[in-house]
């Protein structure tokens, strides 16, 4: 049967439109179908006007027939056309495909690019997004769950911002605050202690009040939450719930794990539930045991006896959830109104000028009045990453081009075959954006590692329970692909589309003189984003330079605080004396340390104020932060702590007897007696009649804040601590080793030795030191990691394209050479033409960098973003690597034999 | 009604069947038709358009490809052929109706059941 092919088809009637065609071809059908028919029936003996008539019969109504005929073809030219476009994408990608694995080196390196750049983006994507856009997992109708701040305007402390307030407040604003259908308070997550002896360990509790599952729609996955009457004022029961993560990794997700016993800081707990499992708390920092509010006196060193009903300790945060219609503005004026009733209540503070802000749940969107250290280097590694990606692009749209121009005669040869630009642009993309989609799949990967590195390391102490990489952040990183395919691929693609035919086809696939200004131009923009990138990563390295040269006054790298809570086990003042007076011996016994002190008030951790006054002084000095601080240690503190004596003498055992003696620090010296010597000196300290003598003065020590934190300070024998403070005993330990790498092995050996005590906390001073100086350091880290990938792609990148081009230009290399031109005269060619790109983007990049200064001013530690070191050693930085990238190239270039690069032709 | 009477198509049984007419050789509208006409001795009843409906649904997912041709007597004519998607697909169509066709006729002739009717008892 004689068919004609549905290619020829296709030709014949590409001209047509689709839907003239199809209304043509069905009328035509119709007809050859009526004639064949009619010539049917005639064969079977009819007149032709009886054949005829027949056929129409047997079509069907004269009405409809056509009309549904027309609408069926309609719907298979729509199905086809799809059809075809579909296959015409099939063709063009397996077409990509089989140019790619022509050349793998060149797909390895674009999708290696890809990945990088785009994996950067999706990384910070999910960073961003956890800490700005979404809730914390779990919550459900997170929107109208809304947490409950003050915005103070007092005349004594300034304008601030509190989120943390007394139970009886709580306790108000549960009864008055009718615009909420619930409400709830918490404290946590904090450290808390589990278990006893060798088997204690320590978990982040959270105390909760009543109502605190139900304000955030978690449902149990084990057993059920609090009863009233476990919360209930003023002692409830000691039940725990416990989280689905804590569950899995404590118990194995056993089934029988519901009313089994849990030795929190020192007393019995039941467990009678386990959270949802997506569910860790209203905090980025998930919780592993919640209690109920009313029994946790005991477990956290802040819930002593009475501060449940204190309306002095403001400790809790309060979260409530609207009742349905109310409005937030109904909800805030309820809160305030009721804080302003509780300001004049007794212990209330007086303070009336609280206005409440109702804040998200979001954790970047708490209301605030200055930016939080972590949240800016967030988004301000997020604007990194992005960047990171724009070089990833300029350079692989630079090799795209570099590779489309070496397939120039190939691309003239198509069009001159009648291949519309259209289709050639297409080709073209397609190529890029499966190496898009590669780049794409790749970044993922990066993604799932990198944002469990990237949160963690923004993060201490979030529990990674998921891997961060979900629907939202596949979309992004798709997004971010198509996007990158299409703006890579379309420079190449438009720029040899246009590409002159009869030019190409003659000369070959070579340069020439027609330099591409448009490569120019991306490795400007390249060179321009590295040099900023750099000098962002210059000032954060500095920045951690100085971190780590920090004077504190104390040695921060030998010394731990080792401190445990008793407070759950029901001693008396002495018994705790005993408890701390038996870990010193312990400690003293342990190989690997080298001293050990008692100290009441210790620096970073607790400082106490006393009355005091010097004999025939009306008034002292005073500085901004207040004191003098008492601390009261015993005779090895100095020692212990690494703190230099300057003047006079250290304590010794004698000192624990009844002459009063103390230590003051070289602060306090140059304040209160400035010009002459403080030994001998007499002070009068809290209630004592007699004089305490100055023997010796030690170096200066902060306080609490790692800069600019001067404050007046003074020691005296452990043995003379005021009475109300003297409970507060601490431990400080010095090891041989250095402390964070020796604080756990001696943990262990304590917890050995005291097998009654619940977890023993060693915390070594870097330790303690550190969330001061992580915001810090976050920076210096992230801005290192994504200025030595950017390094890593400007430098590859230029090398790459600068041998594609050298390539490229082999031919007037050797006309060059044959023209009389040394080996040196086309290397410098090469060298000065790559280092006068170089040096424009490095302009253009620092002048850049000089304006975008002040948005990391407050993230560099003591370092001026203008650091003209910096500068100049990136300018350095990037002309070697410059000089580096194009030499070598250049000097394969210059081996080019004259003769062959000619023949070539 | 008469029982010699032709019968209407169940919905969705004429692509089918097209599909069989098509299964041997490429042909167009009438020799399908025909095919159809002589294999029933005229027992289904079919409106030519419908048939033409068939093509051009099935034309559009692609079980079947069209191409204008010359008949034997030089007519101009638009010829079918089945693809492969189209076989797979009367493959199918054919297995589900014969298991249909069986169950549906063991129920409606076979005698009750004793040992299943006690069951209920």
């Amino acid at each position: 049967m004689p068919l004609i092919r549905p290619g020829i088809r296709k030709l014949l009637h590409l001209a047509l439109r689709r839907s003239d065609r199809s209304v043509r071809d069905v009328d035509e059908e119709i007809a050859s179908h009526l004639a064949l028919r009619a010539q049917q029936f005639e064969a079977r003996g009819m007149t032709p006007q009886a054949a005829r008539a027949e056929a129409l019969r047997r079509f069907g109504p004269p009405s409809s027939a056509r009309r549904h005929l027309m609408h069926a073809a309609t719907y298979r030219e729509r199905r086809m056309s799809v059809l075809e476009k579909l296959t015409t994408i099939r063709h063009d990608v397996a077409y990509a495909i089989r140019q790619l694995r022509r050349s793998p080196g060149f797909t390895v390196a674009a999708v290696a690019l890809l990945a990088i750049g785009i994996g950067a983006n999706a990384t910070m994507f999910g960073v961003v997004d956890r800490l700005f856009l979404q809730p914390p997992p779990g919550i459900a109708d997170a929107g109208r769950v809304k947490t409950i701040n003050l915005h103070h305007r007092s005349s004594v402390f300034g304008e601030y911002i509190a989120s943390s307030f007394s139970y009886p407040f709580f306790t108000e604003l549960r009864s008055g605050a009718t615009a909420f259908d619930h409400l709830t308070a918490w404290f946590g997550p904090r450290p808390l202690a589990l278990g006893r002896g060798t088997q204690a360990q320590q978990v982040q509790g959270t105390a909760v009040s009543a109502d605190y599952f139900t304000t955030f729609g978690v449902r149990p996955a084990r057993g059920r939450f609090f009863a009233t009457n476990e919360v209930a004022e003023p002692v409830g029961k000691r039940v725990a719930v416990i989280s689905y993560g804590y569950w899995q990794s404590a118990f194995g997700g056993a089934a029988d794990v519901v009313g089994k016993p849990l030795d929190l800081g020192g007393s019995p707990f039941t467990i009678i539930g386990v959270a949802a499992k997506d569910f860790s708390g209203a905090t980025l920092n998930a919780t592993d045991v919640w209690v109920p509010v009313t029994a946790a006196q005991g477990l956290f060193p802040f819930i002593r006896p009475g501060t449940l009903a204190s309306r002095g300790s403001l400790w809790i945060r309060i979260v409530g959830h609207l009742r349905p219609g109310a409005s937030p503005a109904l909800a805030a004026a309820q809160v305030t109104t009721l804080r302003r009733a509780d300001a004049r209540q007794p212990g209330g503070g007086g303070d009336t000028t609280g206005v409440a802000v109702l804040g998200s749940l979001v954790p970047g969107q708490a209301p605030t009045l200055r930016p939080q250290p972590a949240n800016q280097v967030a988004k301000l590694v997020f604007a990194v990453s992005i960047l990171v990606l724009l070089i990833a692009c300029a350079n692989l749209a630079n090799l795209l081009l570099a590779r489309a121009l070496r397939r120039q005669r190939e691309i003239a040869v198509r069009l001159a075959l009648g291949v519309s630009r259209a289709r050639l642009i297409r080709l073209l993309l397609a190529e890029s954006m499966t190496l898009a989609a590669l780049g794409g799949a790749a970044a993922l990967a990066v993604a799932w590692f990198g944002e469990r590195l990237v949160s963690a390391v923004l993060y201490v102490n979030r529990t990674p329970l998921d891997s961060g990489v979900d629907g939202r952040l596949v979309a992004f990183t798709a997004a971010i692909a198509v996007v990158t395919g299409l703006v890579t691929g379309l420079i190449p693609a438009v720029r040899m589309s246009r590409a002159d035919l009869t030019g190409a086809l003659k000369q070959g696939p070579r340069e020439g003189a027609q330099r591409s200004h448009a490569r120019t131009a991306l490795l400007l923009t390249q060179g321009a984003l590295t040099a900023l990138l750099l000098v962002g990563t210059g000032l954060f390295v500095r920045s951690l330079q100085q971190i780590n040269n920090l004077n504190l006054g104390f040695d921060l790298d030998h010394v731990m605080y080792v401190d445990v809570n008793v407070d759950g086990m029901g001693y008396t003042a002495p018994e705790r004396a005993a408890v701390f007076n038996r870990l010193l011996a312990d400690a003293q016994a342990m190989p690997g340390v080298a001293s050990a002190a008692l100290t009441v008030g210790s620096p970073f951790n607790n400082s106490y104020a006393v009355s005091f006054s010097i004999p025939g002084r009306k008034k002292l000095p005073e500085l901004p932060d207040g004191g003098p601080y008492i601390y009261s240690v015993s005779p090895s503190f100095f020692r212990t702590m690494g703190t230099r004596i300057v003047q006079g003498r250290d304590f010794t055992e004698a000192d624990l007897g009844d002459h009063r003696v103390a230590i003051v620090n070289e602060t306090m010296a140059r304040v209160y007696w400035p010009g002459t010597s403080p030994l001998g000196q007499c002070l009068v300290v809290d209630t004592a009649k007699d004089c305490t003598e100055v023997v010796g003065v030690a170096a200066s020590s902060r306080r609490q804040r790692v800069v600019a934190d001067t404050t007046l300070q003074f020691f005296v024998p452990i043995t003379h601590a005021p009475s109300y403070y003297a409970d507060e005993r601490m431990l400080i330990v010095r090891s041989v080793a250095d402390a964070s790498a020796a604080a756990d092995a001696i943990r262990r050996q304590l917890q050995r030795a005291e097998p009654n005590l619940p977890y023993v906390s060693v915390q070594s001073m870097a330790q303690i030191v550190a969330p001061q100086l992580r915001s810090w350091r976050l920076g210096a880290r992230m801005f290192g990691l994504f200025g030595v990938l950017a390094l890593l792609l400007g430098t590859l990148g230029a090398y790459s394209v600068l041998s594609y081009s050298v390539a490229q230009r082999t031919h007037e290399m050797g006309v060059r050479m044959a023209l009389g031109a040394r080996v040196a005269d086309v290397v410098r060619l090469i060298v000065r033409q790559a280092l006068a790109v170089s040096a424009l983007s490095i302009v253009v990049g620092l002048a850049l960098a000089l304006a975008g200064g002040r948005f990391v001013r407050d993230l560099l530690f003591k370092v001026s973003p203008h650091d003209p070191a910096v500068f100049v050693g990136v300018g350095v930085v990037l002309l070697l690597t410059a000089l580096l990238a194009s030499v070598i190239p250049a000097m394969r270039a210059s081996r080019t034999d004259p003769m062959a690069a000619l023949r070539t032709e | 009604m008469k029982a010699t009477a032709p019968l209407p198509v169940i919905k969705g049984m004429l692509d089918v069947l097209v599909l069989r007419a098509l299964s041997w050789a490429p042909a167009h509208g009438v020799e399908i038709i025909t095919w159809l006409e002589e294999r029933t001795g005229g027992g289904l009843e079919i409106e030519d358009s419908a048939v033409y409906q068939a093509l051009y649904r099935m034309e559009g997912r692609g079980l079947i490809a069209a191409d204008w041709g010359v008949t034997e007597n030089n007519r101009r004519a638009r010829y079918y052929r089945v693809t492969a998607r189209g076989r797979t697909q009367l493959a199918q169509e054919t297995r589900r109706w014969v298991r249909y066709a069986q169950m549906v006729t063991a129920l409606l002739t076979g005698a009750p059941d004793a040992s299943s009717r006690a069951g209920v008892k």
